[in-house]
């Protein structure tokens, strides 16, 4: 996305501020001279020639969104966009040039413009005002200016200014505080975006999707901060490049590693370290990042007197490799690897494992800078074992999704107007079957395998950004095709009468890659945006977004070990319609940025459960499931300070999240067919972070949060057969558990030794100690009492305290 | 007193919380005087009963008197059912027969009548054996301290029979005599001691379908598991039934163990509502709650005796057994045992 908006304030700051610079001392003075392009006599004959090139930081090399580069004052002016590039058309000569941007200290060069040709420019971190603490990796007023609603955007340095739990900074519980999106609670997998499902949120890391997002039952997010540069999360007007899922994308960019001296950077907890090495493999040619990370809870798990804990035992890791090799000045070669893993042994009561795997290779062509290709292969793998070693049917089911994407994008920035992103896309499934077998010394239990659906997705999009005077457009359109294919066994079930084992009538066998099933559609996205004032702008924006791959869990949330599944005959793919309406104003000369954002959506096709479902390798799935729909509206409010010595912003959301599952599915209707609330969903939530900038790079942060209890279905009345108690549960959400309330802060204490990079960050997670509840559940029947009574299950019950050593040493 | 680093970071890490639980209000309404019924009918004489009751507010069910129950089988054979406690209806003398269907219809006093689906008792029968053995688990009190539980665990094998495909559910009661204190009085009279009949571990329902499992015989399924307090301290019986049942049964079983087992955690099975088998022929819209097996049932009792312990049986505060130099009072269940749940005067015969 280009950020082309002519803000006349900041243009006036600019211009006053080079003014001055100016005046005071001459920055171009000690500027070398650099030649740009070559006078050929074919350039020679064009008037205007083309400059572009890339904005980065020096230190991590990664690209620079939004800043600005002026020629000669304001004679020649432009922002960078996503990928830090940017694009002049200027007349052959000699010029000052300034680079700004709020993260980094004001660049100034002198260029000398021969013809067309590229000028690279690495910018120093820095703020540019002494007296301001700035962390944005934006331009200042990109929410005015972008022309999609919905867009939040946070980068690592952001990220860790906030108290994070075990001193962990932590995209996802970022994520979190940002108004539209909640979670169930501590220990809960995936987020809910604007009453949407964990499983509709398509999450990225540079480009290719992950199943799963979270270590330690999801404490701890599967991203190390070394690693993580910045990320974006769309929940309003999604771009037509990403697709399959129906609610969200987070795209989470990493850092590129360059051919410069060798930087070591780590951090030690006292439950996680973690270490980061990037440095040149080969001089100006290609460059290596190595980061690991790895957790040893169990030392503190033995010291726990309750003796399901001390016997429980957990763990988890993390590797990221990415090597990038500059081929020549055009074509650039990149590779990562990803891999994670945790385990968790409850008390020996049940045990489960899961695994990420990533493997991605990219193209980048830079042939002609303002058309940008890119390729991506990836191969994903998402791996899981649940055991269950309780006899007599001590049993471990294994489940692994593993799918193939290529995916090519061509980017190309027409003028200062007009950008087109284009490409295709496909993504080929092909699951491992489903295991259910016995375990330890168990051997009754015979092994079953189940045949997991296969399929193939391909999409076509097409993104277009424009401005026209005081409007800005984001209109693109993705065509989707979806193809099941075998191999797979098809059971056939009586019409009109709810799919049960007994209503089976025949069953049809696909081989190997035969066509069974076929979906698709278009999938319009648009955002528009209308200029105010300059500093004031209102947008819309529509979404249709479809997902053939979900997420099987019959729990309250989602879990870490829950299976995906794409779609078949018996499940149709989601579809979405979101809308969203938002008017936005920033105050001050944008140190005040708030926002008022209205959302609705309607979803179909989602997938609910029968009453009791069972869903382990059973090959009769369909039977277990109900096509439902839903729909989810709401308002997002966010007031938010930018700059000063203090930063940090409030946002409050009211949502509704319904779910209903229409009478033509027969006897298995839900609640009689009515609306039900979503079991994520959480009407009011309200979010306060505060950061102040202390000496020495340290801060001091704080973070209240709020929200109402989600819904569960509670228990009214028991009766008895055979000595059992049996208990007669409400409705389904009929009612909910307390409200949520939390307080963290943290306390970060820079260059604790002096020769050292390094900073030592103290936080408390949950200060007022409140045990809030994470689900509620009813205690058993003794022999004393027999009527089941409610008990809330806290999974943090008073307040966790951590500290963390970082440190950073580098070859320089 | 000096304070380490290290003895500071310790003391941080010992508050270290994993999870916590307490009690919570959660306010209901509604659902309450729905019909319950429910119930069995067994081929073991004596174990065919039928339950009849409305649901109330934080309280097991009141009980609905003065109905007609008719247990009536395929050849629509019909037998009126007696009332021998409030809304709990028996049949004495009365024995299931195998490969039978069966069904009960209920007329309530107000006229509505409502019958149970007809369920077959399984053809199949099939031994029991028992075998216990003694244990002892750590666990936390209410005061967070840890302390070792004493605990018997029983046992059930059996031989299939070359069958397939079958479902088992097992019930282990307990009885056992409650003495009162006898305390010196000028008549030397004794008071009468009380027999306490109830299911030995009230959460566990043990199940097993044989349809997963290969070999001709399952071993060792652990049926109940209950500590030992008090009431070991006289002869204590346990009685295990084992009964085969219906597929709809089974499902009904399952569902209420799935129930049963909720722990908060985020693997728990979402909860819902278990419907049964009875239905209002007027209205079938109507809920009523309960469900009516036919089961083919398999009957094992074994009795022990305090010396029959491994280790000695103590426990000074429950002790009815009167002692002048006692300074701390008797339980209520020591003044008058029929204060005790479950609890009769009537001897079973076999005790």
């Amino acid at each position: 996305m280009v950020l082309r908006g002519r803000n006349l304030m900041a243009a006036c700051i600019l211009v006053i501020s080079t003014c001055l610079s100016i005046q005071a001392q001459d920055p171009w003075a000690s500027a070398t001279l650099l030649i740009v392009g070559k006078d050929t006599a074919q350039l020679a004959q064009r008037s205007n020639v083309i400059v572009t090139g890339t904005i980065r930081t020096r230190e991590t090399g990664t690209p620079i969104a939004g800043a600005s580069i002026s020629v000669n004052g304001f004679k020649f002016f432009n922002y960078s966009d996503n990928n830090g590039r940017y694009i002049l058309e200027l007349p052959k000569g000699e010029y000052k040039v300034t680079v700004r941007h709020i993260s980094t200290k004001t660049d100034y060069s002198r260029i000398k413009v021969l013809g067309s040709g590229v000028f690279d420019i690495e910018l120093d971190e820095g703020v540019t005002s002494l007296e301001s603490l700035t962390i944005l990796a934006r331009p200042i007023d990109a929410n005015i200016q972008q022309s999609i609603t919905g867009l939040t955007t946070l980068s690592t340095t952001e990220m860790k200014a906030l108290p994070m739990l075990l001193g962990e900074v932590d995209i996802v519980k970022g994520i979190q505080l940002m108004p539209g999106v909640t979670s169930i609670g501590e220990g809960a997998t995936g987020f809910n975006v604007r009453g949407g499902r964990s499983d509709q949120n398509l999450i990225l890391l540079n480009e290719a999707p992950l199943f799963n997002t979270s270590h330690a039952l999801g404490f701890v997010s599967s991203f190390s901060q070394e690693v993580v540069d910045n990320f974006d999360l769309y929940k309003g007007t999604i771009p037509a490049q990403y697709g399959g899922r129906a609610s969200s994308v987070v795209s989470i960019n990493t850092l590129n590693p360059k051919p410069e001296p060798w930087e070591y950077e780590g951090g030690i907890g006292p439950l996680t370290s973690r270490f980061t090495a990037k440095g040149v493999v080969r001089e100006e040619k290609s460059a290596l990042l190595i980061s690991g990370r790895y957790a040893y809870p169990n030392w503190i798990l033995k010291k726990v007197s309750n003796p399901d804990v001390n016997t429980s035992r957990t763990s988890f890791n993390d590797t990221y490799i990415s090597y990038d090799h500059k081929i020549n000045d055009g074509n650039k070669f990149k590779t990562f690897l990803y891999q994670s893993h945790d385990s968790f042994n409850w008390s020996d009561k049940f045990k489960y494992s899961w695994s990420n795997f990533l493997l991605q290779t990219s193209w980048v062509g830079f042939t002609n800078r303002k058309a940008s290709p890119t390729v991506n292969l990836t191969y994903g793998q998402f791996k899981t074992t649940l055991v269950d070693p309780i006899e007599p049917t001590a049993s471990q089911l294994q489940n692994c999704m593993r799918y193939l994407q290529l995916k090519s994008t061509l980017n190309y920035i027409l003028n200062d107007f007009f950008t087109l992103t284009g490409g295709v896309e496909s993504m080929f499934y092909f699951p491992n079957q489903e295991v259910k077998k016995g375990y330890g010394s168990n051997a009754n239990l015979a092994p079953r395998s189940v045949l997991k659906n296969s399929g193939l997705e391909n999409s076509a999009f097409i993104n277009n950004e424009f401005t026209y005077k005081k409007f800005a457009f984001t209109l693109g359109i993705r065509a989707s095709h979806y193809l099941q294919v075998g191999p797979d066994s098809v059971y056939h079930y009586t019409d009109g009468q709810p799919r049960t084992l007994q209503s089976v009538i025949d069953t049809t066998y696909y081989e190997q890659l035969k066509p069974i099933q076929s979906y698709g559609g278009l999938e319009p996205r648009a955002g528009i945006r209308y200029s105010i004032t300059k500093n004031q702008s209102i947008k819309i924006g529509y979404n249709r977004m479809r997902q053939y791959i979900h997420q099987i869990s019959n729990t309250t949330t989602a879990t870490p070990v829950d299976s995906w599944i794409a779609s078949d005959q018996y499940i149709p793919p989601q579809l979405s319609d979101s809308y969203s309406v938002g008017y936005f104003v920033n105050l001050n000369d944008n140190v005040w940025e708030t926002s008022l954002e209205v959302f609705g959506r309607r979803m179909k096709n989602i997938i609910e459960y029968i009453d009791f479902a069972q869903l382990n390798a059973n090959p009769h799935l369909e039977t277990e499931l109900i096509s439902s729909v839903g729909r989810s509206y709401g308002l997002e409010l966010l007031l938010r300070k930018l700059k000063g010595r203090w930063t940090g912003w409030v946002s409050y959301s009211y949502s509704q999240s319904q779910i209903r599952t229409p009478a033509t599915t027969g006897t298995f209707s839900i609640n009689s067919g009515a609306w039900f609330p979503s079991n994520f969903n959480k009407p009011h939530v309200f979010n306060a972070v505060w950061t102040k900038k202390g000496y020495k790079n340290g801060a001091f942060s704080i973070i209240a949060t709020y929200s109402s209890g989600r819904p569960i279905t509670a228990i009214e009345s028991s009766y008895i057969v055979n000595g059992s108690v049996i208990p007669v549960y409400s409705l389904r959400n009929q009612y909910k558990i307390p409200d949520y309330v939390r307080i963290d802060i943290s306390l970060t204490i820079g260059n604790v030794f002096k020769k050292i990079n390094d900073s030592l960050i103290l936080s408390i997670y949950n200060l007022l100690g409140r045990d809030n509840a994470y689900s509620v559940f009813y205690s058993r029947p003794s022999a004393n009492y027999y009527i089941p009574k409610p008990y809330k299950l806290s999974v943090l019950g008073s307040a966790l305290p951590s500290i963390t050593y970082n440190f950073k040493i580098s070859d320089k | 007193m000096r304070i380490s680093f290290r003895n500071c970071l310790f003391f941080i890490l010992a508050q270290l919380p994993f999870y916590c639980i307490s009690p919570v209000e959660i306010p209901v309404e509604g659902n309450l005087g729905t019909l319950v019924i429910s119930g069995q009918i067994s081929t073991v004489e004596g174990r065919t009963l039928i339950q009849i009751g409305r649901t109330a507010p934080d309280r097991l069910p009141y009980a609905v008197r003065g109905s007609t129950v008719l247990l009536i089988d395929h050849l629509e054979n019909q037998i009126a059912m007696i009332e021998y406690d409030s809304g709990i209806y028996r049949l004495p003398g009365f024995q299931g027969v195998p490969g039978s269907l069966y069904h009960v219809e209920i007329i309530l006093s107000t006229g509505a009548v409502y019958r149970s689906q007809p369920e077959m008792i399984p053809i199949e029968n099939l031994p029991l054996e028992l075998s216990y053995t003694f244990g002892e688990d750590q666990a936390v009190n209410a005061d967070g301290a840890t302390i070792r539980q004493k605990f018997i665990s029983i046992y059930a094998s059996t031989s299939l029979n070359n069958l397939k495909n079958i479902r088992i559910g097992y019930i282990v009661n307990e009885t056992f005599m409650v003495s009162p204190t006898d305390f010196p009085d000028p008549f030397g009279s004794i008071p009468p001691p009380c027999f306490i009949d109830q299911k030995a571990e009230p959460n566990r329902i043990a199940q097993v379908s044989t349809r997963n499992i290969t070999g001709s015989k399952i071993e060792n399924i652990l049926i109940c598991k209950r500590n030992i307090d008090w009431t070991f301290l006289e002869k204590h019986y346990f009685t295990a039934y084992q009964t085969l049942l219906s597929e709809e049964s089974f499902q009904y079983w399952s569902r209420v163990n799935t129930l049963a087992n909720q722990t908060g955690s985020i693997f728990d099975t979402p909860p819902a509502q278990i419907r049964g088998n009875i239905q209002n022929l007027a209205s079938p819209e109507e809920t009523i709650w309960g469900y009516v097996q036919s089961v083919n049932e398999t009957t094992e009792r074994f009795v022990l005796y305090p010396y029959d312990f491994p280790f000695p049986i103590f426990f000074s505060n429950e002790n009815c057994t009167y002692n002048p130099n006692r300074t701390e009072q008797y339980s209520q269940y020591c003044l008058n045992c029929l204060t005790m749940k479950n609890s009769t005067l009537q001897r079973p015969d076999w005790f």
